[in-house]
């Protein structure tokens, strides 16, 4: 008897040391001490450990973001990671918390479902190289051997465009069925196929809602990763200040670094160094296959979509997208600079309502729709100076090859000085109240000038160097400046630019980088 | 009466277990889908609750686990367990959704949250305090209810 009270006090008080040891672990005790810094994540780890070196990693980057502090590491090892991550706990000043590949560009954090979604679906023949399944939410997002598929707004649109000569891979969702279009190497195979998770309904403008990484506390650094086949944004801003975003690579993300809606608007952002694509978006254009107004409906494929104040965004590689930089801070000091901007179905630079004391200098900007969305720019001011803008010649319909598109509201406290651009036109003007739009200085190589421009003379004054070139001589110019000596005589030199894109990121070992290499050797620029 | 084994604690203890870890996360599932239809500019999921379910859902399974099989009184009767189970997941969501209300009219009378950016800020203020709740309130619930427990299965003098 004796013995068994003996028993069950042992009994108790192991009880009691257990309930208070789980206690405490509900109330997440420091342990940042045991990690010397770094926090390990790879894709053999397990979530249970500690993550204090390689070898007891953690599995998942969110279970690493909920264990590490200010001034601690989180260290990616290369692998895939199918997450949305919530980093809820940043850095302090001087000790920001930093999530990093521990390879350069081998960490992949992806918005794709598992490979067992695409598996499960049962594929039947619609002929004219059209298949039908039935899903399980209606598919966002779809790539066929590692591209995107282009997303057709109706089935008819989709029996029609796979028609077409040129036809890529395509297809339209419902929320229960899915018709792909397979021009090439039908029928589907589930090992060619990825698809984005289920997300809410897709709205263009605002609201993304979904994003791969949000950044909810303050002082936070994330280099070196690559965001692929983003569902929505790829990082969304959500209520910090401080962040540094540097040499990660955005693959088909809607908008690469969002921070619209936010909790409240960033402070201190510098985005540095990226590359971000939305390949195949240039070559569906290319062969003529689909029509501007049906890319452009496609997604907004920018690399920033940013409101907030003391923004930087410099040295970034831009290719194959819709907007190129979206950017309307609302104070402080910002700066865009260094940046190359390559084939955009819309605006390389779009400032949407403020612009305040921004300067947008020494980018260069090649095949280009749109250069500068100035409608509205309801805040000054805002400078643009020192940038090469060349257009590429397209069919005329398209509307290609305009320097300032003027509609949309008004604009009011922007200078254009001392650019460089070659294409259509200068201005294509709507319904926009220009005041204190002031052009001078710039060497404008155009066809048609200021046709189209409110008072366009007046706007365009006398200071600048103006050349009207015939559509030949444009088309030669475009790709090669000596070409036309009257170029060389306005004193149009090429942009000195440094480097640009992640130091890991080669374009000819990458899909969205095949077009890039005959654009980075332009003679329009020096020293890519 | 028949006297208990050793086998008989065992069992109850990992019933009582099972059902605490059953009652967290059940709670953190009440709470997503309570929430999501508010939450448009950050849809709330199951992950996001589920390192607090994973954490609350062990808390409780040990205390009720112990509470029900420790000790000099007999097993408490599964029923018994399970409505404590049960009182712990009414009590956490019934407490936090009081204060997802709460945040609503502070929202609405400007006294908090009037710098968000936000077009659903009653919804996002909602999220923050009911499941800022649901943390604060989880380890003092949790040792409630295992006390209520071990105090029901006292023998009577």
């Amino acid at each position: 008897m004796a013995q068994d009270n003996g028993l069950q006090a042992v009994s108790r008080g192991v009880a009691l040391a257990v309930a208070v040891l789980v206690s405490v672990l509900y109330l997440r005790p420091p342990t940042d001490w045991l990690r010397h810094g770094v926090v390990h994540v790879a894709p053999d780890g397990f979530d249970g450990w500690l993550g204090h070196s390689r070898r007891l990693a953690l599995r998942t980057i969110q279970r690493a973001a909920d264990l590490a502090g200010p001034g601690e590491t989180i260290l990616v090892w290369p692998g895939v990671y199918a997450e949305d991550i919530h980093l809820r706990r940043g850095g302090r000043p001087g000790q920001p918390l930093v999530l990093r590949a521990a390879l350069p560009g081998q960490a992949v954090i992806t918005g794709a479902a598992g490979a067992g979604v695409p598996g499960a679906w049962r594929w039947r023949s619609l002929g004219g190289h059209l298949y039908a399944t039935a899903v399980a939410w209606r598919v966002d997002g779809l790539r066929v051997d590692g591209v995107m598929a282009y997303r057709s707004p109706s089935v008819d649109h989709l029996r029609q465009i796979c028609a077409q000569a040129g036809a890529w891979p395509a297809f339209n969702s419902s929320p229960s069925r899915l018709v792909l279009c397979l021009p090439r190497g039908g029928p589907p195979r589930a090992e060619r196929l990825q698809v984005h998770r289920p997300m809410p309904q897709r709205r263009r403008s605002g609201g993304h809602q979904v994003a791969s990484l949000w950044i909810e506390a303050p002082w936070v650094e994330v280099r070196d990763l690559r965001f692929d086949f983003a569902v929505m944004a790829a990082i969304q801003l959500w209520q910090t200040h401080h962040v540094r975003l540097e040499g990660n690579s955005f693959e088909g993300a809607d908008v690469a670094i969002n921070d619209s809606p936010s909790v409240v608007l960033p402070d201190q952002v510098v985005v540095s160094r990226n590359f971000s694509s939305c390949y195949p978006l240039a070559e569906w254009r290319r062969g003529g296959w689909l029509s501007w107004r049906e890319i452009y409906y496609y997604s907004n494929c920018s690399l920033t979509w940013l409101h907030g104040t003391n923004l930087e965004v410099v040295k970034n590689l831009i290719n194959q997208a819709g907007d190129g930089i979206k950017i309307s801070p609302v104070g402080g000091q910002n700066i865009v600079r260094g940046n190359l901007i390559t084939e955009t179905t819309d605006d390389a630079f779009e400032f949407d309502g403020p612009a305040r004391q921004l300067k947008v200098q020494g980018n260069g900007v090649i095949d280009p729709f749109v250069v500068l969305g100035v409608s509205p720019v309801a805040d000054g001011p805002l400078v643009v100076e020192n940038n090469v803008f060349v257009a590429f010649p397209h069919p005329p319909a398209l509307g290609y090859g305009v320097l300032m598109k003027l509609m949309g509201g008004s604009s009011r406290d922007v200078t254009l000085l001392d650019n460089t651009y070659l294409g259509e036109q200068i201005g294509w003007q709507d319904d926009s109240r220009l005041t204190r739009v002031t052009v001078r200085g710039n060497r404008l190589a155009t066809v048609r000038g200021v046709a189209g421009i409110e008072q366009g003379s007046l706007l365009v004054g006398p200071d600048n160097h103006l050349l009207t070139v015939t559509r030949p001589e444009w088309a030669m110019a475009s790709r090669d400046p000596v070409s036309l000596p009257a170029l060389a005589s306005m004193g149009v030199r090429p942009l000195r630019l440094g480097p640009v894109g992640p130091a890991w990121w080669h374009a000819e070992l990458e899909a969205a980088g095949r077009s890039l290499p005959a654009l980075l050797r332009s003679p329009w620029i020096k020293e890519p | 009466m028949r006297k208990l084994r050793g086998s008989d604690r065992w069992a109850i203890a990992v019933v009582a277990a099972a059902l605490g870890m059953a009652a967290a996360w059940l709670a953190a599932l009440a709470l997503v889908l309570l929430l999501a239809p508010i939450n448009v500019d950050q849809p709330i999921s199951v992950a996001d609750l589920g390192d607090w379910a994973w954490r609350w859902g062990w808390l409780l399974a040990v205390l009720l686990a112990a509470a029900a099989s420790l000790g000099p009184a007999p097993v408490a009767a599964p029923a018994l367990v399970a409505r404590q189970a049960g009182w712990a997941l009414v009590v956490l969501l019934a407490l936090s959704s009081v204060a997802g209300l709460l945040a609503v009219v502070a929202v609405r009378l400007h006294l908090w949250g009037s710098d968000w950016g936000l077009p659903s800020r009653s919804g996002y203020g909602a999220r923050l305090a009911a499941v800022g709740a649901a943390e604060v309130l989880g380890l003092p619930l949790a040792w409630l209810l295992a006390l209520r427990l071990w105090r029901r299965r006292q023998p009577r003098p």
